[in-house]
């Protein structure tokens, strides 16, 4: 009797740990049989392409809620971003200035946050989402609500290009997790950065500098979402205001998957990826079986709802073996 | 000491003994409450305090015994019975719904009815404000409990207490929660009920509390009542040696004594009204002890030294250079570690394992090498074991996470931070809170290792054997200054504890004006 229950336990305690990779497993399997247009080489490599962009995002918002902040303005820099790489375009300064001016954008925005939550001591909810509404509005005022289209050719490579048949969005995405990726794990601030999401106070405690690591921390964010935002300016060869928004839930929805995975109820990179994926290829499928845009929305939500449950409720349980 | 005259006694308990699946908790104690009394109820955890009270209160029936109220004996089967022979008891969540109105709150489940059957507010009010004998409150009866601070909560239960003309009242560790003043406040609230010939009965294991305000004490041990005795400082030295069983010297771990080097000093340091022009030195291998009440000024002076907090004014001298500590950063990098008040808020990043947490503060030594800032596994695994080792921390590996650790172990794997970070001066608060008695003595022993290996230690304790047991030297403080500082040879517990509630009655009687 009591095996058994222990065997149950541990049944679940792996469910919770290793459930979201197996569910990502099973559904490219069920996809893949099912779906012939799903499995062609074309679809998988626009499927890795597509992880590019929500991947930055979500990656980005992986290193503020490591420490127990969030930032709901990714979505509003990502436009932002666009809209001034565009400008610069348009205006002849050239890819790289304009790239640069897109990327230094961010890391503005991000300091303005930082410098808010982190040092100022707002709550990192009200202040990321006035500055989301901030930006959303500057950029209606730059653009006054027109889609800005006509950049020149050569910037369309980042968004659109590959290497070696490997689309080149997926490439940089991937070196700038795997940079996050070991940043966390194996350089000290990393650590640091664990350790104020574990407990700011006994962090604080063994002299570590709260406010600076979390002003690092929306620097980082502020830099992942101007990346998607010039690779989504970039693979439309346009920018709007309103590019960027609807990756906002998204990405919660993967950091949430990631935070229960593996390593339950703690947010990390690799997790969030696994996040990403889960989010792109459950939608790839949906498309593919002609599910109406508005069901896919509602999908969306209710995985993300499920992924906060299950990061809680079983890192809770795991916790307390 | 005691009287003799068993005319006033209005509670007695006789042979008490129970029983929890064979493990006895209770074995044979006799209580007795006399009227107009502070009685102190003393024990360790798990020592059997909180059972003796149920079992008065009637949530536990005792399996031998008898209960004798006014001399007669009676059957106490439920709260309710308890509460008809004028027995009230207040637990520390208080038991208060936040969102009703104080005077709501005195009256709850009772409510006084209007000949319709209707609860009328303005009615239960005026009521409320002429309760006799009650505890003068300075708030709006009508204002929702929950808005108001701990202290007008708890005068709020002594009065529901008083409404039902209860003759005792029970408090089980009231000052827990509450500030300074709020304890001085309590501290009055409970005269008031005394001169008003309430007997209080009162579970402390602060000391100077229990002197400061109870008539008599018993103390409880091992399931065994131990003695009854009347509190004041002339006999402490009786009630310390109820209280350990044994003679304090033989408690404490022998002391090696301290070396010549001083390497910490300051001057006139000060922060607003907390820490007032406090100068000491502490030499390598010496244990300071602060004693003082609670509010005097020993955490604020241990947040100073180590730069949690900014000082108004003064000097630190670290081995004889002057240093501006203005963060824990700027501390720890001059050899001051702190092992705070409370492990799992403060003291540890509980969802990290015990390597991780051992190296913290130090991740510099974690480097690969002098160009290359990544953690080193190996160096990391290395420097936790030794550190483990040292401190003898009962673990099955280095990834074991904090949080799943005793407290004993905990309390450890902090020190082994501070060790890790090459600390010289150690600065502990409240170092065996919530720690089971065998793992105290084993911290104990762990202290005294460390000073003979030449660590600085500031010990602070509410516990003021521990203080004493301890230290060398002994500093009191006293509203934020120093009033004394003691060689350990040239006094005793009972000299201390008469100079900390010296302060203390000072300090009730100018509230009370």
């Amino acid at each position: 009797m009591e095996g058994k229950e222990s065997t149950n336990v541990r049944a679940l305690v792996f469910a919770g740990k290793y459930g979201t990779l197996l569910c990502l497993f099973a559904m490219i399997v069920v996809f893949s049989i099912l779906l012939p247009a799903f499995r062609s080489s074309n679809n998988l490599l626009n499927l890795l392409g597509q992880t590019a962009i929500l991947s930055l995002m979500a990656a980005g918002m992986t290193c503020t809620l490591k420490m127990g902040d969030f930032d709901l303005s990714i979505g509003a820099i990502a436009a932002l971003t666009g809209i001034v790489t565009a400008k610069i375009l348009l205006a002849n300064g050239g890819i790289s200035l304009a790239i640069a001016c897109g990327l230094g954008t961010g890391l503005v925005v991000g300091l303005i946050n930082g410098i808010f939550v982190a040092y100022v001591g707002l709550n990192a909810f009200v202040c990321t989402l006035a500055t989301m509404s901030i930006i959303f509005g500057l950029c209606l005022t730059v653009t006054k609500g027109i889609m800005l289209f006509g950049l020149p050719q050569g910037f369309e490579f980042f968004g659109r290009g590959d290497v070696f048949g490997i689309p080149f969005r997926f490439i940089s995405m991937a070196c700038l997790l795997f940079v996050l990726w070991f940043f966390h794990k194996y350089t000290p601030t990393g650590r640091r950065m664990e350790a104020i999401g574990g407990n700011p106070v006994a962090a604080q405690l063994s002299g570590i500098k709260v406010e600076y690591n979390r002003l690092l921390g929306y620097l980082l964010s502020g830099i992942c979402a101007a990346a998607a935002g010039v690779l989504l300016a970039s693979s439309t060869m346009s920018a709007t205001s309103t590019q960027g928004a609807a990756y906002l839930l998204d990405a919660f929805g993967a950091s949430f998957i990631g935070a229960s995975t593996v390593r339950v109820g703690q947010f990390h990179i690799p997790g969030t990826f696994v996040g990403v994926l889960i989010v792109v290829v459950a939608i790839n499928g949906l498309v593919i079986l002609m599910v109406p845009g508005y069901l896919t929305d509602m999908i969306k939500g209710i995985i993300l709802l499920l992924a906060i449950i299950l990061s809680g409720a079983v890192g809770k349980f795991v916790k307390s073996r | 000491m005691e009287s003799g005259s068993s005319s006033n006694i209005i509670l007695e308990t006789r042979g008490i003994v129970k029983d929890f699946s064979g493990q006895r908790a209770l074995d044979g104690v006799d209580f007795d409450v006399r009227a107009g009394e502070i009685h102190a109820l003393i024990g360790e955890n798990g020592a059997g305090k909180s059972t003796l009270i149920k079992i008065i209160a009637g949530l536990f029936r005792p399996n031998e015994g008898e209960i004798l109220v006014d001399g007669q004996v009676r059957a106490i089967c439920s709260p309710r019975d308890s509460q008809e022979l004028g027995l009230a008891f207040i637990h520390q969540d208080l038991n208060v719904v936040p969102h009703l109105s104080v005077a709501e709150n005195i009256y709850l489940g009772r409510y006084p009815r209007s000949a319709f059957g209707l609860v009328k507010l303005s009615k239960m009010v005026e009521m409320a404000r002429s309760i006799p004998e009650a505890v003068p409150m300075h708030t709006d009866f009508r204002r929702p409990v929950g808005e108001l601070p701990l202290i007008e909560q708890w005068k709020t239960v002594i009065n529901r207490a008083l409404a039902v003309k209860s003759r005792i009242i029970f408090m089980d560790e009231p000052t827990t929660s509450l500030t300074h003043s709020e304890v001085e406040e309590l501290f009055n609230s409970i005269s008031h009920l005394k001169e008003k010939g309430k007997a209080i009965v009162y579970v402390s294991h602060r000391m100077e509390e229990v002197f400061k305000l109870a008539d008599r004490a018993t103390v409880i041990k091992d399931a065994k009542k131990v003695g009854t005795a009347s509190v004041n400082v002339l006999n402490s030295g009786q009630l310390y040696r109820m209280m350990l069983g044994r003679e304090l010297e033989d408690v404490f771990p022998l002391k090696a004594p301290p070396r010549e080097k001083v390497c910490l000093e300051v001057k006139n340091l000060s922060r607003g009204t907390a820490v007032r022009n406090v100068s000491f030195q502490l030499r390598e291998g010496e244990i300071l002890g602060l004693a003082g009440l609670v509010g005097s000024g020993r955490t604020e002076l241990a947040r100073l030294l180590f730069g949690a907090d900014r000082k108004d004014g003064g000097d630190i001298f670290i081995n004889g250079d002057k240093r501006d500590i203005r963060f824990p950063t700027e501390a720890i990098r001059h050899g001051i570690g702190l092992v705070p008040e409370q492990r799992h808020t403060q003291g540890l990043v509980l969802p990290m394992d015990v390597k991780q947490n051992i190296t913290l503060p130090s991740l510099k030594k974690l480097w690969k090498s002098v160009r290359l800032p990544l953690l080193s596994r190996r160096k990391e695994n290395t420097l936790a074991q030794k550190f483990v080792i040292t401190t003898a921390v009962k673990t099955y590996g280095l990834n074991q996470s904090a949080s799943s650790l005793s407290g004993g172990n905990q309390q450890r794997v902090v020190l082994s931070k501070w060790l890790c970070a090459e600390s010289a001066v150690l600065i502990l608060d409240e170092p065996t809170k919530g720690i089971d008695v065998g793992a105290k003595f084993a911290v104990y022993r762990l202290i005294t290792d460390l000073a003979r290996e030449g660590k600085a230690i500031i010990v602070i304790s509410s516990d003021l054997i521990e203080v004493v047991g301890l230290s060398h030297r002994i500093l009191v403080l006293d509203q934020g200054r120093i009033k004394a500082d003691l060689r350990r040879e040239e006094t005793d517990l009972q000299s201390i504890l008469a100079m900390c509630l010296e302060k203390g009655s000072k300090c009730l009687g100018t509230s009370i004006n």
